[in-house]
């Protein structure tokens, strides 16, 4: 008789083994074999798992085909198994796991499309704190540069080579025969919420690296020389109003 | 290169004048048609959830046919392979 | 939306004894609405750990409608050590909600770090039960109120049980002083898979324990040989269950009753029918008043 530590890893060993021979050993005979009513069990975790990776990816899946889906989400339950009694901590590697995928090989694009799908799921479920103004009146403007804004969780940037906006948009339901060019090139993106709404913000280069150094925790003074390295012509007082309005910005650890 | 000091300070006062001002920050949150912002629809509904319910479907088909993306990927047509880089360090 | 707890109005009190609906994502804005009568609402807890829409859309009703918290993911049969952080994201999300009641299984999800994010079943030993009576106790603790333990559905039993269900169930209740959560579905579906009695295992359970009753609907696996029942909720209550329910209503006396239905999402109309149906069991109907 197993130990129930024991019991518990021989189950999910033969959920992802279908040859385990152990485990429906462990399983009383009914009307059916052990077998055949430990087959339920795994039939659940893949399907309910499966069905948790297409409501977080929908575009992916619209691109790949409902069949296909099925089979890349079978080897990626394999691959990353979860790791939280949460379900939408799950599959946040898929990007990477596309990228890896060989039959997934003639789709470049794939992996970029599911990083927009997950920056849209989390953000969803993020909090979007409002960023504080009459904190910001209380600093003397010497520190101005010394200020350390954060990118709100709320909040998510994505860069690709692909035209992901357009590529998202010809795969929402009723988007109809519409055709994309992969090659129209690339783009910077902003994933946000205001309220109950996910939105996106296509950016221009120099938003982008202010945005981006601001999330990688750069001072106010060290994203500005970023942002104006990437576009001499970059309006910081615009960007950042732009931004404060938009809800993407926090400062709530603002003086370093 | 400008002046960074100078164009930090004018643009977070800039801010803090937004703070004395809620319309000034109100018609800024509507100028979304200036800031290029794209709704992605009512989207409040569609979600992964937990639940505690079993599925009956039958197990999964695992024919080979399935083993090559058949979507709307055939939608995307175009240089693929050679798709403009974007400088991600820029 | 704000890190800070609303201070809005909540409707206050317990959960009543009536009929409820489970709360899900596609009659949010139907409820706003319409805030059609009924007794209250149950979700299920990990849909609202996050910060976005829907925890605004459940405080928006919950000052409206009684609330009851119902965990999927806690895994408190699992030999892992109890997750904190998913303990510590329940306790703030019942600061927030302020439910009714708070429920969890009788099962477990997760060994070793890996979750199956699915309702396992555990064998029925005197190890299983003391492992269970202490997660159950520590979780009490930690969160600072009682739980409501359910039954759940099972399609396999294990060669080395020795307690039957309701047993363990009433000793769960007795040693740790949890509550018990009857799901007459479930033990409609469990005892037609494993062949047991029903109505003896409404007779074991020990109806002081029990604080809540769940009705769902149920899919049949066939096979060439014979059929096992699948715990689905993605159907109406069947006819046989609504009879065991009666029987239950019989045995404990009325008690907040939950309609569940987690896939294939009927109209909020079908759900409020069925809600109605059970509270017709339940004798003279009881509805929570609508702010």
């Amino acid at each position: 008789m197993p130990t129930l530590p024991e019991l518990q890893r021989d189950f999910v060993a033969a959920v992802f083994d279908a040859d385990s021979e152990r485990f429906p050993g462990e399983v009383r005979d009914g009307r059916f074999g052990g077998a055949r009513l430990f087959q339920i069990y795994r039939n659940n975790v893949f399907l309910s798992l499966t069905g948790a990776l297409a409501a977080v990816y929908p575009v992916v899946q619209c691109l790949v085909g409902a069949g296909f889906f099925d089979y890349l989400a079978d080897n990626f339950i394999r691959a990353h198994r979860p790791d939280s009694g949460n379900l939408h901590d799950f599959g946040g590697e898929l990007a990477e796991f596309l990228a890896g995928f060989p039959a997934c090989a003639d789709h470049p694009y794939l992996p970029d499309v599911a990083r927009l799908e997950w920056a849209y799921h989390r953000v969803f479920h993020a909090a979007a704190p409002a960023f504080d103004l009459a904190a910001l009146g209380a600093v003397p403007p010497e520190q101005y540069g010394a200020l350390r804004f954060g990118l709100s969780p709320g909040a998510r940037l994505i860069v690709s080579d692909y035209p992901l906006l357009a590529i998202w948009r010809a795969n929402q339901p009723g988007a109809g025969d519409t055709t994309v060019d992969l090659g129209a090139g690339g783009e910077r993106l902003l994933v946000f919420r205001r309220a109950l709404e996910v939105e996106f913000k296509l950016l221009a280069p120099g938003e982008y690296a202010l945005l981006d150094a601001l999330r990688d925790g750069a001072t106010l003074e060290h994203a500005s020389e970023r942002a104006l390295a990437a576009a001499a012509d970059f309006d910081l007082a615009a960007c950042l109003q732009q931004q404060v309005a938009l809800g993407t910005l926090t400062n709530t650890s603002t003086l370093s | 290169m400008k002046h960074t000091p100078a164009l930090i300070a004018g643009a977070v006062t800039g801010l803090i004048a937004l703070s004395t001002s809620a319309p000034a920050l109100a018609a800024a949150e509507k100028m979304e048609k200036c800031y290029g912002v794209v709704k992605a629809g009512k989207n409040d509904c569609q979600t992964s959830v937990s639940a505690c319910a079993g599925s009956a479907t039958k197990d999964g088909q695992k024919d080979a046919w399935l083993y090559l993306p058949k979507g709307s990927c055939e939608k995307l047509v175009g240089g693929s392979l050679s798709a403009a880089k974007v400088d991600k360090k820029k | 939306m704000s890190a800070v707890a609303p201070s809005g109005a909540r409707h206050p009190g317990p959960i009543p004894a009536c009929a409820g609906i489970g709360l899900r994502a596609p009659h949010y804005r139907e409820l706003l609405a319409d805030r059609p009568p009924l007794g209250w609402l149950e979700v299920h807890s990990e849909n609202y750990f996050g910060d976005g829409p829907p925890l605004d859309y459940l405080e928006q009703l919950r000052a409206h409608y009684p609330v009851s918290l119902h965990g999927v993911g806690l895994s408190l049969g699992s030999t892992d050590p109890l997750d904190r952080r998913h303990l510590r994201n329940l306790k703030a999300l019942i600061a927030r909600v302020a439910p009714g009641l708070v429920s969890e299984h009788l099962s477990w999800s997760s060994v070793g770090g890996t979750y199956l994010n699915d309702l396992l079943p555990l064998p029925y030993t005197e190890e299983a039960l003391a492992l269970f009576i202490a997660r159950v106790g520590e979780a009490q603790d930690f969160l600072g109120r009682e739980l409501l333990i359910e039954n759940p559905s099972s399609y396999l039993q294990y060669r080395h049980s020795t307690i039957p269900e309701a047993e363990f169930l009433a000793e769960i209740a007795r040693a740790s002083g949890c509550g018990l959560l009857l799901d007459v579905n479930n033990v409609y579906v469990s005892a037609a898979n494993h062949g047991f009695d029903a109505l003896r295992y409404l007779r074991t359970v020990p109806a002081a324990a029990v604080k809540e009753i769940h009705l769902a609907g149920f899919s049949v696996n066939r096979y060439a040989d014979g059929e096992v029942l699948i715990d689905t909720h993605s159907t109406r209550v069947a006819p046989p269950v609504w009879a065991l329910y009666r029987a239950a209503v019989q045995r404990l006396g009325r008690l907040p009753t939950l309609i569940e239905w987690d896939t294939d999402i009927p109209a909020l109309a079908v759900l409020l029918d069925e809600m109605r149906q059970a509270d017709a069991v339940l004798n003279e109907p009881c509805h929570a008043d609508v702010a």
